[in-house]
């Protein structure tokens, strides 16, 4: 009994491998439909991100790729090991928008002997520039520039600035803190509270700014890195009766342009919001597309993005913003 | 002369304190106390109240102290459950955050339908708080049951939601992030005209009906029998496997309340993020409030004062603006700290201290 059933192992065992080798030889990468692995942040993080996954679903299913999505759902190591598996499942184009910029090089270095090409989409990782294929990132420093430039033309009397970071070490967060202490160091304002919140969310941001203002700690204006966490400082200065927007005691500045935030702007809620653009699908598709090609593509492109001011917003911006 | 008479009210004093001491409330309310007047000492105006008028012109109570009380609401009402969980059964419930983006999840999904943005409600209120709980419940007897009837370790039992209830609280959205309409957000917030937070009365009652269960029924002595020794409760005519059991339905209840109150606070969810690394605070309160993660103990006052601590530190991080970077470390220290003076090897270090300083003096009015 025992002998047969290892008789039956072995045999499976050797057919497993001979439709190994079979798969492989006749892998002919002209007829066969691209696979490409996406190393995606969570599946429902923010609006944001939500409108980014639907962005390369889409235009993957429109191009004709079969796409392989897998969420790091807050996990930086979870990430590296899902990217490694898709490796390892011989994908031909691997997408990576990191949860953390630091920590992808054995990832990179992977990829590279495995012949597939490494996209980086959305944040910057810290890679040299020889171990990755192409770029689609946002400018997250230049996004805090453009609302630090704002903020200077406000010629406010004073500055006191309240500023909400996002995830502590990813390239949004990094970026647009680097941007603000810079400008506040530069033009001689003061921060008086900046601590980064986990997660992006709502919550944290309103439970800070309520003990900011039950503390005395007196601000005029609140930096928020994204729409979320304006929100919800928001939510914590109307409790508390404080005005702010564009009539009111205390500056908004948010980060992304969500269409609902876009209509807070509109209303007058919100003073600044920074674009961060989420529909990376076409970009990479139409990347992969010249790389099938054989033609050479920018290694560092940075995708173009506006900025939204309570005075000069109208409602047909609001209205075509589809995300 | 006088000496003699100074001498028996001193030692009074002493055994007055001696006895505080040794109460088992002792050392967290020391602790909530500590930081309280660390609070006061960096920061005079900390205990003050005010009543403004939110941007409505409602009344409302502004103060660090209230917003302890409002923010804490979660952490006690989940540490509630948690000691009851970790007497009888020996072990945590991790899976208490994932749980409530379960119950966020199910909770936003009735109220919004499937709408972002929706004008009105698409049920009432309490349709969506008895559905939060009962999804809360069921986890909680999903856990139960692999601890109770399975006797899988608890950590291990819980893993498995801990690690699928996020993205199950996104599945029950349906992968939307709607915001219900501001009128949901009296839970969570205040209800207009009145000036105390709701969550604070929301903890008040909660306390209030565990406090009442304690007492008149034998829920606290039945679960610490059944922590301290499985078999001689079974002898003694009790089932383990029951108690166990309801302890992660009275859980999983908690969670439905703590997840109703989050969702209220915004009143929208994001199930990967909300109450992010909650369980470790909850465990931690429960141990903090001098409760054995071992088992066998329901210092139940305890666990919320311990509760209160953790939000009072969380709280006193962002008025003082600690840098972001260093916040995790200055936590991690307070915490050590607290933990420190409990264990038993800090303990005898300072009664042998007491001691070894008592016999000195004797030895001196001996020889005196």
């Amino acid at each position: 009994m025992k002998k047969m059933i290892s008789l039956i192992l072995v045999v499976m065992l050797m057919l497993s491998l001979a439709a190994c080798g079979k798969d492989s030889k006749t892998t002919d990468k002209k007829n066969k439909k691209l696979t490409v692995g996406v190393v995606q942040t969570n599946a429902n993080e923010s609006d944001w991100r939500t409108a980014n996954t639907n962005s390369f679903n889409k235009a993957f299913d429109e191009a004709g790729f079969t796409i392989k999505m897998v969420f790091g759902e807050g996990d930086h190591a979870k990430q590296i090991s899902q990217a490694q598996q898709l490796i390892q499942e011989e994908v031909d184009y691997l997408v990576v928008l990191g949860l953390q910029s630091a920590g992808w090089e054995d990832v990179a270095k992977a990829a590279k002997e495995a012949e597939i090409p490494f996209i980086m989409a959305d944040r910057k990782l810290d890679l040299s520039e020889d171990l990755y294929t192409a770029m689609v990132c946002s400018d997250f420093e230049e996004e805090g520039n453009k609302a630090v430039k704002w903020l200077k033309e406000q010629a406010l009397d004073s500055y006191k600035i309240v500023v909400l970071g996002g995830d502590t070490g990813s390239s949004a967060q990094l970026g647009r803190s680097k941007a603000i202490e810079d400008g506040a160091a530069a033009n001689g304002w003061e921060i008086v509270f900046n601590q980064n919140m986990k997660g992006w969310d709502e919550t944290l941001a309103k439970q800070a700014v309520a003990d900011l203002i039950a503390g005395g700690t007196e601000f005029n204006v609140v930096y928020a890195q994204n729409d979320n966490m304006a929100r919800g400082a928001c939510d914590a200065m109307d409790a508390a009766g404080i005005t702010y927007g564009k009539n009111g005691d205390v500056k908004v500045i948010a980060f992304d342009a969500n269409k609902w935030a876009l209509e807070k702007v509109l209303a007058g809620e919100f003073n600044l919001d920074v674009e961060c653009n989420p529909l990376h699908g076409p970009r990479i598709v139409k990347l992969i597309n010249q790389l099938e090609a054989g033609e050479t593509v920018p290694k560092n492109a940075y995708v173009d993005e506006e900025m939204f001011d309570c005075d000069t917003i109208t409602q047909a911006i609001v209205d075509a913003r589809s995300y | 002369m006088t000496k003699n008479n100074i001498k028996p009210s001193t030692q009074r004093g002493v055994s007055v304190f001696k006895t505080i001491s040794k109460h088992r409330l002792f050392i967290p309310i020391a602790f909530l106390m500590f930081l309280l007047l660390l609070n006061i000492f960096i920061k005079p105006g900390f205990l003050r109240i005010s009543l403004g008028r939110d941007s409505s012109g409602n009344p409302v109570l502004i103060g660090n102290l209230v917003n302890i009380l409002n923010n804490a609401t979660e952490l006690v009402i989940l540490a509630i459950g948690m000691t009851l969980v970790t007497a009888s059964s020996k072990g945590q419930d991790i899976s208490v955050g994932s749980t409530i983006a379960i119950v966020g999840g199910v909770i936003m999904r009735v109220l919004c339908g499937n709408e972002t943005q929706p004008t009105e409600l698409k049920a009432p209120i309490i349709l969506a708080f008895l559905l939060g709980c009962l999804a809360g419940m069921v986890c909680g007897a999903f856990n139960g049951i692999l601890v109770a009837k399975f006797k899988i370790q608890p950590m291990v039992a819980t893993l498995i939601l801990f690690t699928a209830g996020r993205s199950i609280g996104s599945m029950a959205m349906g992968g939307l992030k709607p915001k219900a309409v501001s009128s949901f957000g009296y839970y969570g917030n205040f209800i207009p005209g009145f000036p105390i937070p709701t969550p604070i009365l929301i903890t008040i009652l909660v306390v209030a009906i565990t406090y009442i269960a304690l007492k008149k029924t034998n829920l606290g002595l039945y679960t610490r029998a059944v922590g301290i020794n499985d078999r001689s409760s079974r002898l003694n005519g009790l089932n383990p496997a029951k108690i166990k059991f309801m302890a992660y339905v009275i859980m999983g209840f908690c969670v439905g309340i703590a997840g109703f109150v989050q969702s209220s606070r915004v009143q929208t969810v994001n199930p990967y993020t909300i109450v992010p690394g909650i369980e470790m605070d909850v465990i931690l309160a429960v141990a903090l409030g001098g409760n054995s993660l071992g088992g066998g103990t329901v210092n139940m006052a305890g666990s919320i004062i311990g509760a209160y601590t953790l939000q009072t530190l969380t709280s006193m991080l962002t008025t003082l603006n600690v840098n972001t970077n260093a916040v995790p470390v200055f936590k991690a220290v307070i915490i050590i700290l607290l933990v420190a003076i409990q264990t038993p090897a800090v303990k005898n270090f300072f009664s042998n201290k007491a001691k070894v300083s008592k016999i000195i003096s004797n030895q001196g009015k001996e020889s005196a």
